[in-house]
């Protein structure tokens, strides 16, 4: 890797950080092009540059006029940086024809761009007030993306999104507020981190949790990413729900807290990485599918938290193992995730004379995902097995874990199995504007960056814990070798209990209707309403004033 | 005569001779009333320049020294206020001047739109000068003359109204008139910095602080006395809308913040900024909830000032607990950024409602095609209500959380987040009816109106109309990136007790 002088790399940050926002007023002026998705690729370019080759400590400082904020690319900030410009470059470029009427549309653009923007701030933001504007932003560029199909599940999706969200919000609003002081500086994470207290790390934990999926505040992903066009689902489930993550790595110091919050996290992740592939498995859609499987696995991240704040001495930035499990994770499954969203919406729009082709290669990341001998996968579950033993909680865990590892491989042969012909989806007659090279080229990469990028990042980490060994491959066997030993069972106890299994109809979490309020709360706004008609007849206006006029007088002279 | 004093004589004076020259001359009103807007708009920012200089000064009219002259105080709370009202009055009058252009519409041009607006807003530019009790009641009356028959402009359904207003309003003044009548009795001395030293605490001033109060609270539809504003606010012709809601009542609240941190800021005890706080808390949750209850747009956000005037009442108890300044500069940022946003919405509200030909908020679905621009002013807008980071709204509730947390008044916290909530459902019940792809009452409209939503693309009066919306809107935005520089000129304000 060539070294660049040290200027040449803080012009590299900024440019990186600031080509969405520039790019924002040149879509403004050509609002009628056709071809935004070349503008759209090369917003995320300089970033995959800077991932590549600013060295760690990189900084920017922004003059005080532009509020003072630092960033700066450490080794944890680069884990984030890495996949983030991979996917968003690839799935602009993919968009041309995964979403061809989103990406005419200048809205679409706008909200992909500022998304894009608030991603890359969080990720290098060194200062709490940059991290929180820049994911406010890339909230709501996200509930634009969920909402951009605008069919009745997308509205009702982008409801619950935007509920829960503005909850995340104000618990990091206050957050926020109780942590920096009046004026907007002195907000850097190490003068922060020393502030926290019991309140605030529950909000904050509140905060990144929602951001994050977190089993029980859950509700929100698997409706919001599967109505997304496929290039928005991509990046939501990708990358934009490993900000929670990222938030916590930042501001919260291990030992933060007692034991007590740590268990709860690790509990509520494992079950979390049950409960995903069982719900993933009930559904027939692909996307809703691979929506539940971030569930699942967003799980396993919320372990690490767990893991990340029991007390304990542990290494620095990525030698920590649970810091590093954390970042394999984040690589291994936003590439992953990515790249199983953008071939599921390839397939609906490739001629049937190629679907088998991008069928197949669909398997790669699938096994990446249910970590094949091989794959980054393995390279997750051993950082993860190695950040359980360096917080003295491998005990029960680790052979727990071979029965989520499992579960994901059955979701993911479910995947294959659902997508395996073009009858499940609607929009397989419309080919239109599918092209071979055009597609081919950015599909390929996206499947040459889920198998490499993760090895080239995080396979030898000198600084950290050695990584996979031959052994660790051959272990990985174990979850397949269960995973057909079920299904066999399964085909075995015949045909009809098996579509019982996988058909069976639980409840559906589906968004309420704006009509289907309940019954109270209709009562009580037919009561407002009748308030409000008292308020305004003049004999209650006289009545009012002179409440108004009691209760100032008495507040005075009270004083 | 430096610059700022000349500025400050041209924005009090060329409003009203504008508004006469285009009384006399109607066919030459729209050009008249451009030219000066963007004077206006001139000279305010050379009004703020020169106190973002040299520091606040004060301006004796015609060199006659208070108590027998008139005195104007120019600091920087008043010229952030002129700004608005400049900010507002040019983008009402851009799109007034646009909605106009377009044939239709032409015939309904109300005859006497332009003299009354331009009244309006040379009373409001004196209103934020004047540093005297009774020239203030002067100002006031100006206002509400002018407002009153805004209102009434707009048809037979507006007068009820207008008339409601005009009696809650003129009772108001006759309460404050009243005060006023007092405090010159008790001290025989009007001068607002004068009066903050020499007002006494006693009875007589306690009567008076009470009767200016109910009288600016009744002009400024503070709960439970909003009952007038959202009738007059929903019917008027959209700029009118836009400078009642973001300026007019904001000029209420304004008199009501320098009278209790000037004359009566020994009279603010705790019992007392609770009792304004509670007013405005009962703001913030019954505007808030009656805006989710609304069925159509433009009462939604008529309703939507009753709630967010209600954050700005946090001033009083915040200020009582002694976080004096944060509360004083995070009210001030509340009432400017919303000034600005609630401008935008109405101005954005009044191209959508053309566009669908109704107002209600479940027919705004559908063909958006050629209004985009007027939903991204109102998304954008929004944003700044809601406070997401970088907006004004932000910033201003960011301080008042700050005075929340210093001097450990948590409930006022609690309220603002209950308000955050309420603002973000009944914003985004327009914007969810914007995103459907169609009202679900479709079929049974008549055909031509369906025909019409096929994107009818946007003409050139559209377009201007957008743009003065969208102005707003990023104004909104910009008062928040300007936080900075903004919180020092705020601060300047003469006969403020801090």
């Amino acid at each position: 890797m060539p070294a660049l002088p040290a200027d040449m790399q803080v012009l590299l940050l900024a440019v990186a950080l600031a080509m969405p926002w520039l790019m924002i007023p040149a879509l403004a002026i050509r609002t009628r092009d056709a071809g935004h998705a070349p503008a759209l690729c090369l917003a995320a370019l300089p970033a995959v540059m800077a991932a590549a080759w600013a060295p760690d400590g990189t900084l920017l400082a922004l003059p005080d006029a532009l509020g003072g904020w630092v960033f700066a690319l450490d080794a944890t900030g680069r884990a984030f940086l890495a996949p983030a410009a991979i996917v968003w470059a690839l799935a602009a470029w993919l968009a041309a024809s995964l979403a061809p009427r989103q990406v005419r549309s200048p809205a679409f653009s706008g909200l992909w761009l500022l998304g894009l923007g608030g991603n890359f701030a969080v990720i290098l933001a060194q200062d709490l007030l940059a991290l929180y504007a820049g994911l406010a932003l890339m909230t709501v560029a996200g509930l634009g993306l969920v909402a951009a199909e605008r069919t009745m599940q997308a509205v009702a999706a982008a409801r619950v999104y935007m509920g829960m969200m503005l909850v995340a919000e104000l618990a990091m609003f206050v957050a926020v507020a109780t942590l920096v002081g009046g004026g907007f500086s002195d907000a850097g994470f190490d003068t922060v981190r020393e502030r926290i207290d019991g309140p605030v790390l529950a909000l904050l934990g509140i905060a990144f949790g929602i951001k994050l999926g977190a089993l029980g505040v859950h509700a929100w992903l698997p409706l919001a990413h599967p109505v997304a066009p496929v290039p928005a689902s991509a990046v939501l489930s990708g990358l934009m729900i490993k900000s929670g993550a990222l938030g916590w790595l930042r501001l919260v110091e291990p030992a933060a807290t007692g034991d007590v919050v740590a268990h709860v996290l690790l509990w509520t992740g494992f079950a979390a990485s049950l409960y995903g592939v069982a719900r993933g498995l009930h559904t027939k859609r692909a996307k809703t599918l691979l929506a539940w499987s971030s569930v699942s696995q967003m799980g396993l991240v919320t372990m690490l938290a767990g893991l990340w704040i029991l007390p304990g001495t542990r290494g620095s930035g990525l030698a920590d193992p649970v810091a590093f499990a954390i970042a394999v994770f984040v690589v291994h499954h936003g590439l992953a995730k990515a790249a199983l969203f953008l071939g599921a919406g390839l397939l609906e729009r490739t001629a049937a004379s190629r679907r088998s082709l991008v069928w197949a290669s669909l398997g790669l990341p699938a096994l990446a995902l249910a970590a094949a001998p091989g794959t980054s996968g393995v390279l997750a579950k051993s950082a993860l097995e190695q950040a359980l033993a360096a917080s003295g909680q491998a005990g029960w865990i680790v052979p727990v874990l071979y029965l989520s590892g499992t579960a994901t491989v059955v979701l993911m042969a479910r995947l294959l199995w659902l997508t395996r012909s073009p009858h499940d989806t609607a929009a397989s007659s419309d080919t239109s504007g599918v092209r071979g090279p055009a597609l081919a080229l950015p599909w390929v990469a996206m499947l040459a960056a889920v198998l490499v990028v993760p090895w080239l990042m995080l396979g030898s980490n000198t600084a950290g814990p050695t990584a996979t060994a031959p052994r660790d491959h051959a272990k990985a066997l174990v979850p397949f070798v269960l995973a057909g030993f079920a299904a066999s069972l399964t085909w075995w106890a015949g045909r009809r209990v098996q579509r019982r299994l996988l058909n069976a109809r639980l409840p559906r979490v589906q968004a309420r209707a704006v009509t289907g309020l309940p019954a109270p709360v209709r009562r009580l706004s037919l009561h407002v309403v009748r308030g409000e008609r008292w308020l305004h007849l003049w004999e209650s206006v006289g009545l009012t004033l002179i409440v108004v006029a009691a209760v100032l007088a008495a507040a005075l002279s009270l004083g | 005569m430096t610059a700022g004093d000349a500025a400050v004589i041209v924005l009090v004076s060329l409003p009203h001779a504008a508004a006469i020259a285009g009384f006399v001359w109607p066919s030459r009103a729209v050009t008249v009333s451009l030219i000066s807007a963007a004077t206006l708009m001139a000279a305010a920012l050379v009004a703020m320049h020169a106190v973002a200089g040299h520091g606040a000064w004060r301006h004796d009219v015609g060199g006659w020294e208070a108590p027998l002259g008139i005195g104007w105080t120019i600091d920087g709370v008043a010229c952030a206020l002129l700004l608005l009202t400049a900010a507002v009055g040019l983008a009402g009058s851009i799109h007034h001047a646009a909605a106009r252009v377009r044939p239709s519409t032409a015939a309904h041009d109300p005859r006497y739109f332009w003299p009354l607006w331009l009244f309006l807003w040379g009373g409001l530019n004196a209103l934020f000068v004047s540093a005297d009790l009774f020239n203030i009641f002067v100002t006031l009356e100006f206002v509400t003359v002018a407002s009153v028959g805004l209102i009434a402009l707009s048809g037979r359904l507006a007068q009820a109204a207008a008339w409601r207003y005009l009696l809650a309003t003129l009772f108001g003044s006759s309460l404050y008139l009243l005060g006023v009548a007092l405090i010159y009795g008790r001290v025989a001395a009007l001068d607002l910095p004068f009066l903050a030293q020499a007002l006494p605490a006693d009875l007589v001033g306690m009567t008076a602080a009470s009767l200016v109060t109910i009288g600016l609270l009744l002009k400024g539809a503070v709960f439970p006395l909003h009952f007038w504003l959202p009738s007059a606010h929903a019917r008027a012709l959209p700029p009118v809308s836009a400078i009642l809601s973001g300026v007019v009542v904001a000029a209420a609240f304004y008199l009501l913040a320098r009278a209790w941190l000037g004359p009566f800021r020994e009279l603010l005890t705790p019992a007392a900024g609770t009792a304004l706080g509670l007013l405005g808390a009962g703001a913030v949750l019954w505007g808030g909830l009656l805006a989710l209850l609304q069925r159509h747009l433009k009462r939604m956000i008529a309703y939507s000032t009753v709630s967010q005037l209600g954050f700005c009442m946090l001033l009083f108890p915040l200020a009582a607990a002694g976080a004096t300044q944060l509360a004083w500069t995070g009210a001030m940022v509340v009432l400017l950024a919303h000034g600005l946003s609630k401008a935008a919405c109405f101005l954005a509200a009044g191209v959508i409602v053309r566009h669908h030909r109704s107002g209600r908020v479940d027919a705004l679905g559908g063909c958006q095609q050629g209004i985009g621009l007027a939903w991204f002013a109102f998304a954008l807008a929004a944003a700044s209500l809601v406070g997401l980071p970088p907006t004004g709204g932000f910033v201003g509730k960011w301080w008042l959380a700050q005075a929340a947390i210093n001097s450990g008044a948590y409930p006022w916290l609690a309220l603002l987040v209950a308000g955050t909530l309420l603002t973000a459902a009944y914003l985004w019940r327009v914007l969810e009816a914007a995103i459907r792809t169609g009202p679900p009452d479709e079929a049974r409209r008549p055909a031509a109106i369906a025909a019409h939503r096929e994107g009818a693309p946007a003409t050139p009066s559209d377009r201007g109309m957008m743009i003065a919306a969208l102005g707003l809107a990023l104004g909104a935005v910009a008062v928040g990136a300007a936080a900075p520089t903004l919180a020092p000129v705020l601060s300047s304000a003469i006969g403020v007790t801090w």
